[in-house]
């Protein structure tokens, strides 16, 4: 009996030093392996990415029938956007470097069918209504993770939700202002809907918009420029009545058409990281 | 991401040192388990009564960290099923994340083999992992073992055995059944969570453990919602010998088995508290598995003085599996969601065949062996997506038929100089073919075909410092096959080349302790990981893993077995792509596995002539440093089952606690976009998404012995 129990302790404080050697290794090198500070990690990481909407040419431009335009509420109702790693829309990409003012050929905008958008970097999912007019939006808080934005998903949502949903309603974007031309002026409401905007497949976003090529590697903000510019290039005011009292512009007439063809363009819609 | 503990106020450190203290009592000089060069093993049970597992033609360690589980330490801790079973192997951790019935997810020494992909799994002399499974490469099902009928369990970490083949990338893990409880056995269990279960068996009285019977039926509500599961399997094996000239073993085994699934819930949900932990976000996940299985091995009679030794071991399997699961909710079809149903139906005929030959050139203990492996496949699988609302089909993805044919043939020679220096080479050739038809590819009718060849050496080197004290070195080469269905035709089988070395010492001091300790390093020329865009295991570039692990085993009384392991692995990417860098971490696998299992089966007094037997057992688990992408780590788990009982002779009360510390953890944890609400904006970044580990269970066993 002695015997055995001299045995238990001998063997015991053998097999704790064993043990204590493992444990500490073990320890020491778990403690090791997933130091982030070393770079010892997976691949990537997460970021939040907040998110601001503004407009991009202000709210004066002049269009390709030198109609100059002065908007004073810019109301759109967004869903969420996505920000992909494919590259965008080669002909958007051509496109957004030529120079308007050379041309009255409208802008060619190549079938998003075409593009190919690659792996989810990032997205905002958070429906969202506001007035470009009176300034910048700061809209939900977004999530993606790191490494290279290159395109994005603008989408639309109908019925609004958030700070303009009761005026806004299922309108997805309406547009007050006046354009000149030769002295004459014209007042207008343009007002979209979902149906004005979907796309072959009935859904109501915008592929292949440009993200400014950023490798992302921590949060930041996220800004959507948005260019009524684009959407009213096309826009001959001709046939709208004169006055400065803004009257909305029937759907089935040629400036609403062309209105509603500018909405679907990707270079409508910039992304940009900060 | 900090690490958090998963047990309140119990971090990782904390867990590790929690397993190690108690383990701590035990750690008393004791037998070597799984002595290589015996003929037979021997293991024993509390009351005295001891029986034998033939193990003819054993060979000698391959490598420093090889182990052989024996059924003493299989049994201390409480086990469901033979998957559970294997955590008590060195380096291996398992999960469960989708139901009662479906494969276990393994991870060994830094790999996260799936459900199998990198581990070569064997029962009885059949083959486990399934080729080119639809649900994934080696699907490895052990369900249709029963933990009692686990003789062994023998460990081969790494590619250093010619008889090693496909799948063997992180190692190879074989069963042994048999029964040890000589005469009838009836067993009763009822617990928590309405868990039912019969376990009936029969060994004859003066058999030696090899020859037996058992028959399983289980049914359980689960642990929460969608858990519920059904199984019943039968198994029977005789060993006899046919004259003095050969031994005959035959075993079979039956199976079928039908359960639901909880599925995945978002981890972001989880912690919020949208959903309950033990919730799910759709019930129709599940499925039914079914095999049956003949293994028929006759082999030279004889023990250790034979100078020639052979064996032919022939082997039939038939499986059918249908698993039905839900990843990600509405991301693919957002009208009627993304639930998909698998079916893989295989049967699979094969053979073993080994011959030796013992000369005398530097010992009387050299020998050249050849042997060869052979198996054939025939799969057919479909996977269609199905409606959440009717179940009516609303997209047919895969539709096709696979023939696999895996030949193989090895020869291997081992010499021992001066009874000190033991040198082992050998050669394994692998010939692998593989036909595909998909009626749903764009070429549906063409059939694709293709075939290659891997050539695989072998070697080590086992010097003995002492007599106790070994040290080995090992190498080996292995491969893992692709999946039929993307091969292209003529393609010439791009297998995954797969190197490892190791080198350690193995040690025993007295017949009661027993030691291991290795280094181990393995590269693959690439990987398959679970790629968070696409949500299933992709191609990688090459990683390579490298660790140690540490083993203690000791026996110092008849009555009190401990076994206790530390395996820690580092996996990084060797090369970088698009998508990851050099030197970045392989995500999933558990850098830190660690167990002990401890059993005390003290005889407490002698009643009406019968024993009085006390039995106790610990099994602690400890899995920590997880890395999940994005540079996230995942939550280490530490767990605790127990059991205790008392046995009177013929009969025998236990009572079995699993997660006795009732811990809140995740046995699964992916990365991946998914969408489970219904018309909201999916989201396309990947999302952490959970499976909950099975909380405080109390089962107790009545059982009878006649």
């Amino acid at each position: 009996m002695r015997r055995n129990f001299l045995r238990f302790f001998a063997s015991a404080s053998f097999g704790a030093l064993g043990l204590a050697a493992a444990t500490g290794a073990s320890a020491f090198l778990s403690a090791c392996a997933t130091d982030e500070e070393d770079g010892d990690t997976t691949t990537g990481k997460r970021v939040t990415l907040a998110t601001r909407a503004e407009l991009r040419s202000g709210s004066s431009f002049t269009n390709a029938f030198d109609w100059t335009f002065t908007l004073t509420k810019v109301q759109i109702s967004s869903g969420a956007f996505y920000y992909f790693d494919g590259e965008p829309l080669e002909g958007s990409a051509e496109a957004r470097t030529a120079p308007r003012s050379f041309s009255l050929i409208g802008v060619a905008h190549a079938h998003p069918g075409h593009y190919k958008e690659g792996n989810a970097k990032g997205e905002m999912l958070t429906a969202a209504s506001y007035d470009l007019a009176a300034g910048p939006a700061d809209l939900g808080a977004g999530e993606g993770v790191s490494g290279l934005f290159r395109s994005a998903r603008f989408s639309f949502q109908s019925p609004a939700q958030g700070a303009m949903a009761a005026e806004m309603a299922s309108a997805v974007v309406i547009v007050d202002g006046t354009a000149s031309k030769g002295g004459v002026t014209k007042a207008f409401r343009l007002v979209a809907l979902a149906e004005d905007v979907v796309d072959a497949e009935g859904r109501t976003q915008i592929d292949g918009c440009i993200f400014d090529e950023t490798d992302v590697q921590d949060g930041g903000t996220v800004i959507v420029s948005i260019d009524p510019s684009v959407w009213l290039d096309q826009a001959e005011l001709d046939t709208l009545p004169d006055g400065t009292t803004p009257a909305e512009v029937a759907r089935d007439h040629a400036v609403h058409l062309a209105f509603a063809r500018g909405l679907k363009k990707s270079t409508a819609y910039r992304f940009s990281f900060e | 991401m900090h690490v958090r503990p998963i047990v309140p106020g119990l971090g990782r450190g904390a867990g590790l040192g929690v397993l190690l203290l108690l383990s701590f009592p035990a750690v008393v000089w004791g037998q070597e388990t799984g002595a290589p060069a015996s003929a037979k093993a021997e293991s024993g049970d509390g009351d005295g009564g001891a029986t034998t597992v033939r193990v003819q033609g054993e060979k000698r360690a391959g490598s420093a960290s090889e182990t052989v589980v024996e059924r003493d330490v299989v049994r201390a801790a409480p086990h469901r099923t033979a998957s559970d079973a294997l955590a008590v192997v060195p380096g291996v951790a398992v999960t469960q994340h989708s139901g009662q019935g479906k494969a276990h997810q393994i991870f060994f020494r830094g790999f996260d083999a799936s459900h199998g992909q990198d581990v070569e799994i064997w029962v009885a002399g059949a083959p486990v992992n399934e080729v080119s499974n639809l649900h994934g490469q080696g699907y490895a099902d052990l369900h249709f073992v029963m933990p009692e009928v686990i003789a062994r369990i023998e460990s081969l970490p790494g590619t250093y055995d010619v008889r090693q083949g496909d799948f063997a990338v992180a190692g190879t893990l074989r069963f042994r059944l048999g029964y040890d409880e000589p005469g009838f056995t009836a067993s009763g269990t009822a617990g928590m969570f309405g868990e039912r279960r019969l376990f009936l068996a029969y060994a004859p009285p003066d058999g030696d453990g090899e020859t037996f019977a058992a028959v399983e039926a289980q049914a359980g509500n689960g642990f929460g919602e969608s858990r519920a599961a059904r199984r019943v399997s039968a198994v029977g094996q005789i060993a006899f010998d046919a004259g003095d000239v050969a031994r005959m073993r035959i075993m079979s085994s039956f199976y079928a088995a039908r359960f639901d699934s909880a599925g995945v819930l978002l981890l972001d949900d989880v912690r919020s508290g949208r959903v309950d932990p033990f919730d799910t976000y759709d019930p129709k996940q599940g499925g039914d598995s079914l095999r049956a299985q003949v293994v028929a091995e006759i082999q030279q009679a004889g023990g250790e003085e034979t100078r020639d030794r052979w064996s032919f071991a022939p082997f039939f399997v038939a499986r059918e599996l249908k698993l039905r699961h839900d990843f990600t909710g509405y991301l693919v079809d957002p009208q009627s969601g993304d639930n998909t149903q698998q079916t893989n139906s295989a049967k699979t005929v094969g053979t073993t065949a080994a011959y030796t030959r013992r000369f005398d050139w530097l010992s009387n203990r050299d020998e050249v062996s050849i042997g060869l492996f052979a198996r054939g496949d025939w799969i057919d699988q479909s996977q269609v997506r199905l409606s959440r609302v009717d179940d009516r089909t609303t997209a047919r993805v895969v539709d096709a038929e696979i023939d696999a044919a895996n030949v193989a043939g090895w020869v291997e020679s081992e010499l021992t100089a001066w009874n000190r220096l033991r040198m082992r080479a050998g050669l394994r050739a692998d010939g692998l073919f593989y036909s595909a038809l998909d009626a749903l590819r764009d070429d549906a009718g063409v059939t694709r075909s293709s075939l290659g060849f891997h050539l695989g050496p072998k070697a080590l080197v086992d010097v003995m410092a002492v007599p106790g004290l070994n040290f080995l070195a090992s190498f080996g080469t292995g491969f893992r096959s692709p999946q039929a269905r993307s091969l292209a035709d003529g393609e010439k089988t791009p297998f995954t080349e797969v190197i490892s070395v190791e080198g350690g010492a193995r040690g025993t001091v007295g017949p009661e302790l027993s030691a291991k300790a290795a280094v181990f390093h393995t590269r693959l020329s690439s990987d398959l990981v679970f790629d968070e865009a696409v949500a299933r295991n992709e191609p990688t570039p090459p990683t390579a893993r490298t660790g140690f692990t540490l083993e203690v085993t000791s026996r110092p009384v008849p009555w009190l077995v401990n076994a206790t392991s530390v395996t820690f692995t580092r996996a990084v990417f060797t090369e970088g792509d698009a998508e990851r860098a050099e030197g970045d971490l392989v995500p999933y696998a558990p850098q830190v596995v660690a167990r002990s299992d401890l059993s005390l089966q003290p005889r407490l007094a002698t009643l009406v002539d019968r024993a009085l037997v006390l039995k106790v057992g610990t099994g602690l688990s400890f899995l920590g440093a997880r890395p999940l992408p994005f540079s996230e780590i995942g939550r280490d788990v530490f767990l605790v089952d127990a059991t205790a009982g008392l046995r009177w002779q013929e009969i025998e009360l236990r009572a079995d606690v699993f997660n006795l510390l009732d811990a809140r953890w995740f046995d699964g944890e992916f990365s991946y976009a998914s969408n489970f609400e219904r018309g909201a904006a999916p989201g396309l970044v990947p999302q952490t998404h959970v499976t909950v580990g099975q909380p405080f269970t109390f089962l107790a066993t009545a059982s009878v012995y006649l």
